[in-house]
């Protein structure tokens, strides 16, 4: 057969076809892999050499042209069969394979972003750390009982695996002067585990430190926080509370999302607890090399998992860190 | 320090117009007392408050009274605390023969102040019921009048007693002392305890009597038969109190208000009022002096507080009148007052709490209510950019796109591990190890995240066979001086697929993160199996490695091929990710591209074939494809068949044959030389 036998035959089948079926057995036939197109093709090494490129290319021409073709009839074939198509769209789709981010990194991402929005810094420090900047830089000098709320993993004398995110502190303020706008996220670690503890865990900190930084200005700041991350509804207010590197020290709460703030079975009269917050003490102010007399600061510092599990449900944080499957395929 | 008392008896305490809820609502909102819990009982109210521990002065009942008294007239309820019965009599003997104690006390700074007194004629029996109620709301156990009368006023007045038998005591004789190392004093609850050095103990003749501040002897109870009473009212070193419960591990009510610090000033008026309630309901009379040691008597200091500070920290005007009302209402003295400042005497039970500015404003704020203050957005200048952006932004990226392909989870593992599961991983020779781990389980920070991939791995197998799993993590290493290294790595595991795929995993990246070309070097490792662990080298940098883990690693019980490891230095990958690469102008001109069919020996590389067409063709060849590759007896014994799919183009012109040949005759000689390769029949141009 020649090249343009192939061309008239091909036209004509092509013609003929009425059906999707019919469609398919001549694209076997003439495109397919033992189709005429490919038997041609082979027979282009029993030519003589100087004949095989013209031959070749015309045969890549009358190639493309059938292509066209097909696709024209094709075109033509959808458009009469149409309407006669039926299809169950509860059939199961066929999924292209999802993968799955673990929620504290989508919790993460989120708080990012939300701090970000006002000009907050992600950081990080080490996370096993001096005890210097865990502790006395923070006003807790040694054997000073206020440590033992932190329930510290000790490497050596001096090396802690950081209890909070607040080691990260007077680090940041050694390495840039006000202001500052910083948000540490870190592994944390403290010697417990139940149900609402683990070993490990992750904190998120904010510091802010500036010429008059306020009560007002951290109210401000955990209002932003709270109706970005869970929504306009919900709000929060700040209790007393002591730490010894803040002073004033506070707990911060947010009201409870199921009842508004009335009281119901899930939270404390209504406010369910956040964590803690602060004025920088001056003392930690020192540490880092900052004049109290110029500028305050304030902080806060809260569980990843913790802001999670308010939002989603989860009731256990071990399930964090088991990575049972059918855990992670929910997120 | 948790808290536990009703109603009622605060109303003892205190005078006021506002109900039980109110009392609970606004302790919380304006002080470190947090309603742990608030119930009604019988016809009373129970609260529970979790007192922040800054606060001793309120880890009573009488405490709270005080607190009320500047917290609720902001409510608009009037209040005022009263101080209850008892609290200042005269305490003189009653008898006509008045006993004595011998006391010496070894170190000073031990007790700060110590008071004593003894009493006779007691009666022992049992309390009246709204004691004995009392107690148990709160969580202890009656006992009898006087040691009743002891539990009682701790938790009214926040200051822990004792009551000894005093005809147990060997000849009257007390020398309170530190304790030295292996001592054993039997307490009152049955239990020997050994003790460590430096507790403080009380010792009569020879006979430890009493470990102070933590739980009296049980050779010196007072029991039915007892008649006359040491009536014991202390304060300790809350240093040593602290650390001795800490070495025993064992804490009482009384210790935890010790290690907090007692108001020293609080003794007297205490042991007032014990001796008032023992007469009253134990038949006392007092029957020695009233021995009191108290060198060093409270000071009051003062601290001053700037309105121009105040209003700073509050964004929030208030009025020095309304300052002044809340200093009083606090009972701080005010000192001196202008209308810039004012400074105030902080009083014993306040000290060392109250101590700078920033404290008085919090005691102004807190009463003046935080709920009261409007919150704002601050102002200003955003801080100088940080270089770390940067990682933060390829970690994330670098997820996405692994998540994205659909073959992973993410996994977050703890950093601690067992030193069982270092057994391949260095062990501990290099991993950090921790003093006081929680169980062997957590022993030592990881070195590698590989162990606890696999660990997840081996724990999802019974729910799906294939699996795909990455964490992105810090791993540490000891050093011997300073902080352990402490570095991100990027480690995947993967298994059900081919070397191919894996290796399009990590050129995948690769190529998305615009890092340039990499090498594979078959390396000896001791957790790839033999021949398919690769290091990853990109310009002279090790980036990281890959292979199939060995059997004996992942566990042999599992009769499964093992997964692939891919398992990078993350920082190293970091630094060399670029969002773009350089802009290449499209071609304008088509390019030739011609098939080439070769033979050669079968442990001739492909990427060495590609290396030499590269080279040979001078930059002629801008694309080699493999579009087929295969071994067969036809071809020969060791040798296989390629077929590369080569593209020559130029930027400059649509290139002709008569340009192509030459390169293309060059490229083929220098197979054949360098390869002994056959070159199959005649080039194909398509």
């Amino acid at each position: 057969m020649n090249i343009d036998q192939l061309k008239k035959t091909s036209s004509e089948a092509l013609e003929a076809a009425k059906t999707e079926q019919d469609l398919e057995k001549w694209r076997i036939a003439y495109l397919g892999k033992k189709g005429k197109i490919s038997q041609l093709a082979k027979t282009l090494q029993t030519l003589p050499p100087q004949k095989r490129p013209q031959t070749g290319r015309q045969l890549n021409q009358l190639k493309k042209l059938i292509l066209v073709e097909f696709e024209k009839k094709k075109r033509k074939l959808n458009l009469t069969l149409e309407q006669k198509k039926w299809l169950d769209p509860t059939l199961p789709a066929i999924l292209p394979p999802i993968g799955h981010l673990h929620p504290i990194t989508l919790t993460i991402r989120e708080i990012v972003s939300i701090f970000e929005g006002i000009g907050y810094q992600r950081v990080s420090y080490p996370e096993v750390e001096w005890d210097y900047f865990a502790f006395e830089a923070l006003n807790m000098p040694k054997d000073h009982p206020a440590r033992d709320e932190w329930e510290t993993f000790f490497v050596s004398d001096k090396i802690v695996l950081t209890p909070h995110t607040s080691s990260g502190q007077v680090r940041e303020m050694l390495s840039q002067k006000p202001p500052i706008r910083m948000l540490n996220i870190a592994k944390c670690y403290r010697r417990q585990q139940d149900v609402s503890h683990v070993p490990m865990f992750f904190q998120f900190e904010g510091l802010f430190i500036d010429r008059q930084a306020s009560i007002a200005n951290l109210k401000g700041t955990l209002d932003y926080f709270t109706t970005c991350f869970f929504g306009p509804k919900r709000i929060t207010r700040i209790r007393p509370y002591h730490f010894r590197f803040t002073e004033p020290s506070f707990e911060v709460d947010v009201s409870c999302g199921v009842c508004n703030g009335h009281g119901c079975k899930l939270c404390k009269a209504g406010w369910l607890e956040l964590g803690g917050a602060g004025m920088v003490h001056p003392k930690v102010l020192k540490a880092g090399r900052i004049d109290s007399s110029q500028y305050t600061g304030f902080a806060f510092g809260w569980g990843v998992e913790r802001v999670c599990m308010m939002k989603t449900n989860i009731s256990d944080i071990r399930l964090f860190y088991q990575n049972d499957i059918r855990f992670l395929e929910q997120f | 320090m948790n808290i536990k008392f009703t109603h009622r008896w605060l109303k003892e305490l205190l005078q006021t117009s506002a109900s039980a809820e109110e009392v609970a609502k606004d302790l919380n909102l304006c002080g470190p007392f947090e309603i742990e819990n608030f119930e009604k009982i019988k016809n009373d109210w129970l609260y529970q408050i979790e007192v922040a521990n800054n606060r001793p002065d309120a880890f009573s009942v009488f405490g709270i009274a005080r607190e009320c008294q500047a917290i609720l007239p902001n409510f608009g309820f009037k209040t005022r605390y009263k101080k209850p019965q008892g609290t200042d009599l005269n305490l003189q003997p009653e008898v006509s023969k008045p006993l004595s104690l011998k006391v010496k006390i070894e170190k000073k700074g031990l007790c700060p102040r110590f008071t004593a007194i003894i009493l006779d004629e007691i009666k022992i029996g049992s309390s009246p019921p709204k004691i004995v109620d009392r107690l148990n709301s709160a969580g202890i156990r009656a006992i009898n009048n006087v040691v009743d009368v002891s539990n009682y006023l701790m938790l009214e007045l926040g200051q822990p007693m004792h009551t000894f038998d005093f005809d147990k005591i060997k000849n009257a004789i007390m020398i309170l002392r530190e304790s030295r190392l292996g001592e054993t004093i039997i307490t009152l609850d049955s239990v020997r305890r050994s003790l460590p050095k430096g507790a403080i103990v009380i010792e009569d003749e020879n006979r430890l009597i009493d470990l102070c501040g933590i739980m009296g002897g049980q050779l010196s109870q007072v029991d039915e038969k007892t008649k006359r009473v040491l009536l014991f009212v202390q304060t300790y070193d809350p240093q040593r109190i602290r650390k001795t419960t800490q070495v025993i591990g064992y804490r009482t009510e009384a210790s935890s208000r010790f290690e907090k610090g007692i108001d020293a000033e609080g003794v007297l008026p205490a042991i007032s009022r014990a001796v008032f309630l023992l007469k009253k309901y134990a038949n006392a009379k007092i029957a020695s002096e009233l021995i009191d040691f108290y060198p060093n008597q409270y000071k009051p200091y003062s601290v001053s507080l700037t309105f121009k500070k105040l209003r700073s920290y509050l964004n929030e005007e208030i009025s020095p009148q309304k300052v002044k009302k809340i200093f009083k209402s606090l009972d701080l003295k005010i000192q001196k007052a202008n209308s810039s400042q004012v400074e105030v005497l902080i009083p014993s039970w306040r000290s060392p709490d109250l101590e700078i500015e920033e404290d008085l404003i919090e005691e102004v704020a807190r009463i003046y209510g935080y709920r009261n203050i409007r919150g704002e957005l601050p102002t200003g200048i955003p801080p100088k950019a940080k270089g770390e952006v940067k990682t933060f932004f390829w970690q994330e990226v670098i997820k996405d796109i692994l998540k994205n392909w659909g073959f992973f989870y993410e996994t977050y593992n703890y950093s601690l591990v067992s030193k069982s599961e270092l057994k391949y991983f260095g062990e501990d020779k290099k991993a950090v190890k921790v003093r006081n781990p929680l169980g062997v389980e957590f022993e030592y920070l990881r070195p590698s995240l590989i162990p606890s991939l696999i660990k997840v791995f081996r724990q999802n197998l019974n729910l799906k066979t294939s699996l795909g799993f990455f964490e992105l993590a810090n791993v540490y290493q000891h050093k011997t001086r300073g902080l352990p290294v402490q570095k991100t790595r990027l480690t995947i595991l993967i298994n059900d697929v081919s070397f191919l795929k894996v290796k399009g995993l990590l050129e995948g990246l690769i190529s998305i993160l615009k890092i340039g070309n990499i090498q594979y070097l078959t390396k000896e490792s001791p957790i790839y199996q033999d021949g398919l662990g690769f290091e990853i080298h990109q310009q002279k940098q090790i980036l990281g490695s890959l292979g199939m883990l060995k059997i004996k690693i992942l566990g042999d019980d599992l009769k499964i091929q093992p997964p692939f490891i891919i398992d990078l230095d993350l920082e190293k990958i970091i630094a060399k990710a670029h969002l773009f690469s350089r802009f290449k102008a499209i071609p304008r001109f088509p390019p030739v591209i011609e098939d080439l069919d070769l033979i050669v020996d079968q442990k001739i590389t492909v990427g060495s074939i590609v290396d030499l067409i590269a080279k040979a063709s001078q930059l002629l060849v801008t694309k080699v494809e493999i579009i087929d590759l295969y071994q067969n007896p036809k071809i020969g014994r060791g040798k296989k068949s390629v077929t590369l799919r080569l593209s020559y183009q130029s930027k400059t012109k649509t290139l002709t044959t008569k340009e192509i040949s030459p390169v293309r005759e060059k490229i083929k000689r220098q197979l054949v030389i360098k390869f002994n390769a056959r070159i199959r029949d005649q080039t194909i141009q398509l």
